[in-house]
């Protein structure tokens, strides 16, 4: 078991340094930590009712698993949770409850207790023998990379910037050398929820649910920022691509022809949809953004009885507020950073 | 014959690979709309408004960004070498240049 504050630091170190990847200025909508301080105190006293429902209702550690969003976006509501138990300076006892619930259920997925430092979950773990990766070829990784930028586009504008990990996650590396020779490695870009026509109703009717891509790549060397779809590559992903797999709806895409119709397909959704999320004014783009943070959570508060929709109470607290000030997102000192996103808040606290 | 190289601008290495290729500035989805194949696609900043265009470019120059930003992220995925927070590329490059990107080091070169 590794001490607390060994966790906590290197934990701290993990967000000083994905934070230090991003421009704040490029958010979109906005910048949600200039947002969340409108809201926070509802949202906590809500979450906080889920986890005691779920304890109360006896439910199982296996149904919570299967409904909490993607790894990524669990651990990146944990990582606002803490900035709003600290901002909103929740009562001690109610933020322990709710920090160990994130903590039980992170560490659960995780393959170890390094869970802030990569991506690999015990889920997809053995994929390789499970499935034939080898649909499509080096050639063919360019049509590949056209379908994740238009998942991960399509996804940005269904999810805004703050909750993109919910629709996009990535798994990775495993290492499959045995198969594909000395320094291959599998990575899988997971995109569960394509649709999302619950915050967008004009989207039913759309064919596309869930894509899953495996790509086994060679000595790309990369590393990931603490959620998986901030991961970087040091050498050119197309180049060294050996061989990859698209699943679209849970069926394997078996013909280039196919493949291509799928990228124009996804490239004219998302740009076509994210055009029209930037023309919505800023008392829309708020209860948007409402209604998508509360959707991460959807099937885990539907498990508690409790809807999962923005209550009247966190409505009013948005309409006609302005954003607060100051944010220096990613400008942040080492020692700032941990004060700002909470995380001296935690170790008071846990 | 070999163009001659001068560097123009720096700024972060955010999808390694070099290419080149004329600039295109974009601002909005309607402009991107026009965007030739095998263009350098220029912004301020890209959003997925205009990922048709990022698709088909030779390579992406932002002012702002980092490396978790949007085109950054995308951009690896394509395999399509880019560079972010070079502060002025909108400013200093205009419609028509041929330049070439190294996404690696960040550096950008005006042919000529």
């Amino acid at each position: 078991m590794i001490q607390k504050n060994n966790w906590i630091n290197e934990y701290a170190k993990k967000i000083f340094d994905i934070t230090k990847t991003v421009d704040h200025r490029t958010f979109f909508p906005f910048d949600g930590f200039l947002f969340y301080p409108l809201f926070d105190n509802l949202w906590i006293e809500k979450f906080y009712q889920v986890v005691c429902e779920l304890e109360n209702k006896n439910i199982s550690e296996a149904d919570i698993l299967k409904s909490l969003p993607t790894f990524s976006s669990l651990k990146f509501n944990f990582f606002e949770m803490l900035f709003m138990l600290n901002d909103a300076n929740m009562d001690h006892e109610k933020s322990r409850k709710i920090i160990n619930f994130f903590l039980q259920y992170i560490r659960h997925i995780s393959v170890d207790e390094k869970w802030y430092n990569h991506d690999r979950i015990q889920k997809y773990i053995n994929i390789e023998h499970k499935k034939e990766l080898a649909i499509f070829k080096k050639e063919d990784a360019p049509i590949v990379g056209k379908i994740i930028c238009g998942c991960a586009a399509l996804v940005h504008g269904l999810y805004n910037d703050y909750c993109t990990d919910f629709g996009y996650d990535v798994f990775g590396p495993y290492d499959v050398s045995k198969k594909f020779g000395k320094g291959s490695e599998l990575f899988i870009k997971y995109f569960p929820d394509l649709k999302a026509e619950l915050i967008w109703p004009e989207r039913k009717g759309k064919k596309i649910d869930d894509i899953v891509i495996y790509q086994v790549l060679k000595n790309i060397k990369s590393k990931s920022y603490y959620m998986g779809s901030h991961i970087d590559y040091k050498n050119n992903i197309i180049e060294n691509t050996i061989c990859a797999r698209v699943d679209v709806n849970g069926r394997s895409v078996k013909n280039k022809k196919k493949l291509h119709e799928i990228s124009e397909m996804l490239l004219d959704d998302a740009a076509f949809h994210y055009n029209m999320c930037k023309e919505f004014d800023f008392e829309k783009q708020k209860e948007i953004y409402l209604l998508q943070f509360c959707y991460q959570f959807k099937k885990l508060f539907e498990l508690a009885g409790i809807s999962w929709r923005p209550s009247k109470e966190m409505k009013s607290a948005i309409r006609g507020k302005k954003l607060i000030k100051g944010s220096n997102f990613g400008k942040f000192n080492y020692d700032q950073s941990k004060e700002y996103f909470g995380i001296n808040y935690l170790k008071k606290v846990i | 014959m070999k163009k001659h190289e001068a560097l123009i601008l720096e700024g972060i290495g955010a999808s390694p690979g070099i290419a080149s290729g004329k600039v295109k500035i974009i601002s909005s989805y309607g402009e991107a709309i026009g965007f030739r194949k095998g263009d350098v696609l220029v912004a301020k900043i890209t959003d997925p408004s205009m990922v048709m265009a990022m698709s088909n470019s030779a390579a992406i120059i932002c002012d702002i960004g980092g490396i978790g930003s949007h085109p950054a992220i995308v951009s690896r995925e394509m395999g399509t070498p880019c560079v972010v927070n070079t502060k002025k590329a909108t400013k200093i490059l205009k419609n028509g240049d041929e330049v070439k990107v190294d996404g690696k080091t960040g550096k950008i070169y005006l042919l000529s």
